[in-house]
C-alpha cells in the first residue's frame, strides 16, 4: 500500500507537465524537449515569489503559472512559428537548443546554488502503518484538480473545442473560419502554466537548481507517450504507470536502474502499442 | 660592389633557414606560460568551483607582478566542467588543443578528472586536483597527475571511525551512482567492522539525477538502522535528506560536508540540526591557511572557510615552483620537480616568492601547503590531511572530533 502512495506523489509531480506536452504535441505535432526547462522556470518562479518576495507558496505556484504560460507563449511565437512546416524533427532539435539556453539564463540570474522553497519540513500523519506526507497530500490534491480542470475544459468549453478542432484539422478549422493563431496560443498558454504547476510541486520534492530540467525530462516524455501522444488523460495515466514502475523498480531491483524505467517504457510501448494506451492510431500515407 | 661567394650564399641560406625556428625559439621563451583551472562552476561542485579558480587566478596574478616564472607571464584559462565529465571533456580537449596549457588545475569530480586523463596523458599535460575515487591513480602511466585530496578509501575510514566513536556503530549506506560514492560502499562497511561496528541493511547506490527520491528514502530506512550514511552532492543529499525526514525517519544522518553547507541548512531550515556530517579540512589556524585566507580576502575566524580554494591555492603555487625549479615547462620534466618540491626535504617554504629566491640561491626547498603539508605518494596520491566530523546545531557546525589520516 506504501508503494501505491509513493507512486501516486511521484506521478502527481510529473503529471501536469506530462499533460502539456502532449498538448503541445496535439496542436503543432512535434516533441518539445524544453519541457523540462519550462517546468525548472516554473521552479525557479515559485521561488522567487516564495523566498525571495516572502509569500506564501500558494503565490509562487500562481507566479510559476503565469511565468510558464508567458514563456511557453513567447517562445512559440519568437522560436517555434517561424520555423512553422518544417520536419518535427528539427523542431525537436530547436526545443533541445531551447532548453540549453534557457538553463543558462537561469544560470546566470541566478547563479548554479540550489534553493529551497520556505516550507518546514514535518514527519508523516500514520494511518495504520501507511505514512503519508502532507506534501503528497496536497501534491496530489493539486494536480488532480489541474489534471480535471484541463479535461472539462478541452471537452466542456467551446475553447476545448475549439483546440480539439485545430488539433484535429488544422486547415479544416481554418477554413471554417476558426482563429487557428490565436487558439494554438491559447493551447500554448494552457500547456505553459501546467509546466509552471509541475514546476513548483517537483520544488516541493526535489532541490530546486538550473540542472533539474534534465531529470525531469524524461519521466514526462515517458508518460505522455505511455498514455499516447495527443491524449491528456493517457498523459495523466502515463504519470502514474512511470510512477508505479519506478517505485517497484527501486524496491525490488537496484536503484540505479531507475533512471532506465522512462526508456524501457518508451521502448515497450514504441514496440507494442506505438499509439499508447488511450492513443489512436494513425495510418501514414 | 662584393661579389657573392659560394660560402657567402650557404651562410646567408643557411640564415634564411633558421630564423623562423631560432625566432619561435625566442618567442615561445618570452610567451606566457599557459595553465588551464578546469573547475565545476555548476553542477554538484558548483559551489566550490568558483573558489578554487579564484585561487589560481590570484597566485599567477601575485607571481605575475613579481616578475612572473622563468620571466614569463603566467596565463590562467578557466573552463567550467559542469561537475559533468562529458563537458570536462570538451574544455579538456579546447584547454589541450587550442589554449596549449602545460597543466590542467582544479578538477574536482572523480568522474571529470578520470574522464580527461586519457587525454592529459596522451598530450603529456600535468593534472593537478581534488578528487578521490580510489580508480584514480590506475589511469596514470606517465606519473603526471597530483591529488591535494585524500582517496576514498582515507574518507570512508575517517568517516566510519568518526561515526563509530560518536557512538553510532551499526548504519545504512546509500549514495549516489558515480566513481565517488560507488568506491566507498565497500570501504565504508570495511572501516566500521573494523572500527567495531557493522554496515546495516540495504547498501545501494542510486541515480544522482531523477525526479523523486521517495522510494530510496523508504528502501534506505526498511530495516530502521540507528543511522545511514548518505555521501551525496549537495542537490540530490537535500532530496534524500527531505525525504527521509517526511518518512519519519528518526535515526542519525552521516554526510559528507561539502553537501551540508549553507545551500542545504537553508533549503531545510530546522530539520538540518542533528545531522552529521564530515570531509578533510584544511588545517585551521595554520600560518598557511591563514596566508590563504588573506589573499582571497576572508578573515581566519576558526572556522573552514573555502575548503577547496585552499587546495586551488596549493596547486597553482606548487606548479609555478616546479617551473622554476626545473627551468623548463616541459608537463615531464616538471613533474619530478613537483615530487621533490612537495616532499623535500629541504628549507620549508609556503609561498612562490619564498621559494623562487631559495631556489636561485640552489638550496632545496619542501613545501607547505594551506590544505596540507602536500606530500605525496609515488603515484602523486596526497599522503595525509585532517578529518573532522562536524554535528549541525542550531543551524551551526559545530566540532565533534577530529583526526589525520595517513593513507
Amino acid at each position: 500500500m506504501q508503494v501505491v502512495v509513493n507512486a501516486l506523489a511521484s506521478a502527481a509531480i510529473i503529471a501536469p507537465a506530462a499533460v502539456g506536452f502532449t498538448l503541445t504535441f496535439m496542436l503543432f505535432r512535434y516533441a518539445n524537449f524544453a519541457v523540462g526547462a519550462f517546468v525548472m522556470l516554473g521552479a525557479f518562479a515559485a521561488w522567487t515569489v516564495n523566498v525571495t518576495a516572502g509569500l506564501p507558496l500558494w503565490a509562487g505556484g500562481i507566479a510559476a503559472l503565469a511565468i510558464g504560460a508567458m514563456t511557453v507563449a513567447l517562445s512559440d511565437r519568437l522560436v517555434f512559428r517561424p520555423l512553422q512546416g518544417r520536419t518535427g524533427a528539427t523542431l525537436l532539435l530547436v526545443s533541445v537548443a531551447l532548453s540549453f539556453v534557457l538553463e543558462n539564463v537561469i544560470r546566470f540570474f541566478y547563479g548554479s546554488q540550489i534553493k529551497g522553497f520556505d516550507l518546514p519540513l514535518t514527519g508523516p500523519l500514520m494511518i495504520g502503518d501507511l505514512r503519508i506526507t502532507r506534501e503528497a497530500l496536497a501534491v496530489v490534491t493539486i494536480s488532480g484538480i489541474a489534471i480535471l480542470s484541463t479535461a472539462a475544459l478541452l471537452t466542456l468549453t467551446p475553447i476545448g473545442r475549439a483546440l480539439r478542432a485545430v488539433a484535429d484539422n488544422t486547415s479544416l478549422a481554418d477554413v471554417r473560419g476558426l482563429p487557428v493563431g490565436s487558439i494554438q496560443t491559447v493551447g500554448m498558454i494552457i500547456a505553459g502554466a501546467l509546466f509552471g504547476l509541475s514546476g513548483t510541486l517537483v520544488g516541493i520534492d526535489l532541490a530546486i537548481d538550473p540542472g533539474l530540467s534534465w531529470a525531469v525530462t524524461i519521466p514526462i516524455i515517458a508518460a505522455a507517450i505511455f498514455g499516447g501522444l495527443g491524449s491528456p488523460l493517457g498523459a495523466a495515466l502515463g504519470a502514474l504507470a512511470i510512477g508505479f514502475a519506478e517505485e517497484l523498480t527501486v524496491m525490488f531491483l537496484a536503484p540505479a536502474y531507475k533512471g532506465a524505467v522512462g526508456f524501457m517504457v518508451i521502448v515497450v510501448v514504441l514496440l507494442l502499442r506505438p499509439q499508447g494506451l488511450l492513443g489512436v492510431a494513425v495510418d501514414r500515407k | 660592389m662584393s661579389k657573392t661567394t659560394r660560402r657567402k650564399f650557404l651562410a646567408g641560406s643557411a640564415l634564411v633557414v633558421a630564423s623562423p625556428v631560432v625566432l619561435r625559439h625566442a618567442l615561445a621563451q618570452s610567451a606566457p606560460i599557459n595553465v588551464g583551472s578546469l573547475v565545476p562552476l555548476s553542477g554538484g561542485g558548483g559551489p566550490y568551483g568558483a573558489e578554487i579558480a579564484d585561487a589560481h587566478q590570484r597566485v599567477a596574478a601575485l607571481v605575475n607582478q613579481a616578475g612572473g616564472v622563468l620571466g614569463r607571464q603566467v596565463n590562467v584559462i578557466t573552463e567550467n566542467d559542469e561537475t559533468n565529465p562529458e563537458a570536462g571533456v570538451r574544455a579538456a580537449r579546447k584547454l589541450i588543443d587550442a589554449d596549449r596549457v602545460i597543466a590542467i588545475l582544479g578538477t574536482w569530480a572523480s568522474s571529470v578528472t578520470m574522464g580527461i586523463m586519457p587525454l592529459a596523458q596522451e598530450s603529456n599535460v600535468l593534472q593537478l586536483f581534488t578528487s578521490s575515487s580510489d580508480d584514480i591513480p590506475k589511469g596514470d602511466k606517465k606519473g603526471l597527475i597530483f591529488n591535494f585530496q585524500p582517496l576514498n578509501a582515507s574518507w570512508a575510514t575517517a568517516l566510519a571511525r568518526l561515526a563509530v566513536r560518536s557512538g553510532y556503530k551499526e548504519a545504512a549506506f546509500a549514495g549516489p551512482n558515480n566513481d565517488f560514492a560507488s568506491s566507498m560502499v565497500k570501504s565504508f562497511g570495511d572501516a566500521l567492522v573494523e572500527a567495531g561496528g557493522k554496515q546495516t541493511g540495504d547498501s545501494f547506490l542510486y541515480n544522482p539525477n531523477q525526479p523523486s527520491y521517495r522510494a530510496e528514502a523508504e528502501r534506505l530506512i526498511r530495516s530502521n538502522p540507528p543511522a545511514v550514511f548518505v555521501p551525496g552532492y549537495v542537490a540530490d543529499f537535500t532530496a534524500v535528506f527531505r525525504e527521509l525526514i517526511r518518512a519519519g525517519y528518526k535515526g542519525r544522518v552521516f554526510a559528507i560536508s561539502f553537501a551540508t553547507g549553507p545551500q542545504f541548512k537553508k533549503a531545510v531550515g530546522d530539520a538540518a540540526n542533528g545531522v552529521m556530517h564530515g570531509f578533510p579540512v584544511p588545517p585551521i589556524g595554520k600560518d598557511t591557511y591563514d596566508a590563504y585566507l588573506k589573499l582571497v580576502g576572508l578573515t581566519p575566524n576558526g572556522q573552514v572557510q573555502n575548503p577547496y580554494g585552499c587546495a586551488g591555492y596549493d596547486q597553482m603555487q606548487l606548479l609555478l615552483l616546479a617551473i622554476e625549479s626545473a627551468k623548463s615547462t616541459d608537463p615531464m620534466v616538471v613533474r619530478g620537480h613537483i615530487m621533490k618540491i612537495a616532499n623535500g626535504p629541504g628549507e620549508r617554504v609556503t609561498t612562490f616568492a619564498e621559494g623562487a629566491k631559495l631556489i636561485a640561491a640552489g638550496k632545496p626547498i619542501n613545501y607547505d601547503g594551506a590544505s596540507s603539508a602536500v606530500d605525496f605518494h609515488p603515484n602523486g596520491m596526497l599522503k595525509s590531511r585532517d578529518f573532522e566530523l562536524y554535528e549541525i546545531r542550531d543551524g551551526k557546525d559545530v566540532s565533534v572530533l577530529r583526526i589525520t589520516s595517513e593513507t
